[in-house]
């Protein structure tokens, strides 16, 4: 028996390139231990869209393993790694150089970071039961906490519609709908398992089983992003030892790539340290050219309403590019220092543009 | 989640030379789409005991795709293929040249196949139901042969231990309590789903879900293979074709492999082309100067009680050592130009020990 080699909708993704039809051949009749995961459902968003980069999803860390012809060549060419790279995490503050200019025009500072814990499939694979059991380890572990990231548990299945939306507004809180998130089996069973946990302040929170099991979050206003990391290394921390407590599992860590995530291009750090900060003279000079630079600089601008949510006004999220091949600290400073050569250039632009 | 590494008994054997510990890290979360098989259960021979060459079966037509790391160096160096290598198959009868002579003392002459339909799993893995359709569609197949070929399928199960018994001591029915077929998993359920058909004067049989879900048997008493080959020709087409009448189902065919079986070492044309003859010259001369001119001839002996049943007396099982990279017509005359020899050698043995 064999499964018909699909169309690549998607021609220039990395799918595209790595997916021929004798690698096909050779693992589409393969499915995962973890989560009965196939090749089929990783590559779906390389298939059904024409506009795919990447294209390709895990749903386990199975995946990975089984599917590393595939896999493997995609992320390192994806993260420009090469085969014998080792990941090298980081999470000591201290080593971060300065900080964002107090005068940049800086709305407020968010680090994230994805862990799975090992032993359940990821977002795309992940089943029902599992899900689940995810959200259950996680109301018993967030009950640990103590202190300023001592919180609550808010689970989506019957959260109140206002409350809801004003934490997605208020820039806390994921949302469905995404097209590459449904596509790819990440939707599935919406709302049941998912939730949101956060600290009183809102200034430590984690995500329970969006794109991935867990999205570990530290934000305030402001530009303080030294303080901002030095709470989520703790919280990182005060996470992971709780769930070791409460089930004797770990995050999953992989040698290569660091922690693993359901997306490819998650790897490594899982880590995406941003601000929302204006840029007038750099709206003035145009997209295209901010986007170049901040090709330069290691970073990447997105809009500020998520990673979809496309731009509007002056404001934008600017963040690290990278997530794999460098620490988390190396990460960091890049985004400070990335943040930093765009303000003062975005004065000079305003001052170009008569602003 | 990772399964640990297995300690491989059979440390000789091909699988341990081919399942290293990056291969498991790659391949033991996986199962195949058919019938979940996975990279343990295939190397289950070898893990176990300590005396295998080979010590891998696949569990289905995936498993030799999803597990081709380690199939596909394994099956090149068993069958000294190469990796380009196309599988010919060829029935024709024609091109035999001679026959065995007439003057050797053979008892019998056996030529068997295996096939396996596209769609089931083979017997290391079908499932339980997988195995009961396989004999339900043959039953059904079974009553479209014509002519000669036309006969009656007795299933095992409530088959009379004493018609048993004699089919076994005439040589036309498997057995079961292999070690190897046991611990490979080709017995679970047993003895559901086995069975053999035969034709009235039992020359055309075919043996159903044993170590293949079919071996197509041709075999009559005295040593006139051209006959018994021609019959097996066509008897595998007329079961073929009354299989692809009844189901829309082919026999499993790789361009690569050939004829797809449970054990690699059957790839190819799956074919075992024997007499039982008498050889008192090499016995008095030595089995092992025996095994060593077989060896130079391309056959292989056994004894006359199944391949695993033992040596007594003078009459061996001689067959054709290969079954891939060569045809049905070159496996066939190789067999017979091998028997013409030993059997003139056994001649001069017996001249030689005063016989």
């Amino acid at each position: 028996m064999s499964d018909s080699f699909p169309e690549i909708k998607s021609k220039d993704s990395l799918v595209a390139k790595h997916v021929t039809k004798p690698v096909w051949d050779k693992l589409s009749r393969a499915v995962t231990k973890t989560s009965g995961f196939s090749l089929d459902k990783a590559i779906a968003c390389a298939v059904q869209f024409d506009n795919q980069h990447c294209g390709i999803y895990a749903g386990d860390w199975d995946s990975y393993k089984v599917f590393a012809d595939v896999f493997d060549p995609i992320i390192k060419e994806y993260h420009g790694i090469t085969d014998d790279s080792i990941h090298t995490s980081d999470m000591d503050a201290s080593k971060i150089k300065g900080n964002i200019d107090p005068a940049a025009p800086v709305h407020s500072t968010r680090i994230r970071v994805g862990r799975s814990i090992d032993g359940f499939g990821l977002s795309p694979g992940i089943t029902k039961e599992q899900r689940v059991g995810v959200e259950n380890l996680m109301k018993k572990a967030f009950a640990n906490l103590k202190d300023d990231l001592a919180g609550s548990y808010f689970p989506l299945t019957g959260m109140k519609e206002d409350v809801r939306q004003q934490l997605v507004d208020d820039h806390f809180l994921f949302v469905s709908g995404d097209p590459n998130l449904k596509v790819a089996g990440m939707e599935r069973d919406w709302p049941e398992g998912r939730g949101i946990f956060h600290n009183k302040e809102k200034t430590f929170l984690t995500w329970v089983n969006e794109e991935d099991q867990l999205r570990i979050i530290s934000m305030q206003k402001g530009g303080d992003v030294k303080a901002v990391f030095a709470r989520l290394a703790t919280g990182i921390k005060a996470v992971g030892d709780s769930v070791k407590t409460e089930s004797g599992k770990e995050f999953m860590l992989d040698g290569k790539y660091g922690y693993i995530h359901s997306c490819p291009t998650n790897l490594g750090t899982g880590m995406r340290a941003s601000v929302h900060v204006d840029l007038p003279g750099w709206t003035k000079e145009g997209l295209a050219t901010l986007q170049a630079r901040c090709e330069e600089l290691h970073l990447q601008p997105r809009g500020t309403r998520g990673e979809s949510g496309g731009q509007t006004g002056v404001t934008y999220d600017i963040s690290n590019k990278h997530r794999l091949g460098y620490s988390e600290v190396q990460l960091i400073q890049k985004m400070i220092d990335g943040v930093n050569t765009l303000y003062k250039e975005d004065l000079e632009l305003k001052k170009k543009h008569g602003l | 989640m990772s399964d640990p590494f297995p300690e491989i008994k059979s440390t000789h054997s091909l699988v341990a030379k081919y399942v290293t510990k990056p291969i498991w890290e790659k391949l033991s979360r996986a199962v195949t789409k058919t019938s979940g098989f996975s990279l343990a259960q295939a190397i289950a021979c070898a893990v176990e005991f300590d005396n295998q060459h080979c010590g891998i079966y696949a569990g289905d037509w995936d498993s030799y795709k999803v597990f081709s790391d380690v199939f596909d160096p394994l099956i090149q160096e068993y069958h000294g293929i190469s990796a380009d290598s196309v599988h010919t198959s060829d029935m024709d009868v024609g091109k035999i040249n001679g026959n065995i002579d007439p003057t050797a003392p053979v008892h019998s002459t056996r030529i068997r196949v295996g096939r396996s339909i596209d769609g089931f799993g083979l017997s290391p893995g079908i499932t339980r139901e997988q195995r009961v359709g396989v004999e339900n569609l043959m039953s059904k197949a079974f009553a479209n042969l014509t002519g000669d070929l036309a006969g009656t399928y007795y299933p095992l199960t409530g088959m009379n231990e004493q018609v048993r018994q004699q089919l076994v001591d005439d040589h036309f029915l498997f057995v079961n309590g292999d070690r190897n077929l046991t611990v490979a998993g080709m017995e679970r359920d047993w003895p559901e789903g086995r069975g053999i058909f035969h034709n009235a004067a039992k020359t055309f049989l075919l043996w159903v879900n044993e170590e293949d879900q079919t071996r197509i048997i041709s075999m009559q008493q005295g040593g006139d293979v051209k006959g018994v080959f021609e019959r097996l020709a066509r008897g595998i087409k007329a079961v073929g074709d009354s299989v692809k009448a009844e189901s829309g189902k082919e026999f499993a065919l790789s361009e690569q492999y050939g004829y797809i079986h449970s054990c690699p070492t059957n790839l190819g044309t799956g074919m075992r082309a024997s007499v039982h003859v008498d050889l008192p010259g090499w016995t008095k001369e030595g089995v092992d100067k025996l095994n060593a001119r077989c060896e130079v001839l391309c056959v292989q002996p056994r004894g006359t009680r199944g391949e695993s049943g033992g040596q007594t007396g003078c009459t061996y099982d001689i067959s054709n050592k290969h079954r891939l990279g060569y045809s049905e017509v070159q496996l066939v005359q190789v067999m017979i130009d091998g028997v013409n020899t030993l059997w003139k050698e056994d001649q001069e043995w017996q001249k030689k020990h005063g016989m």
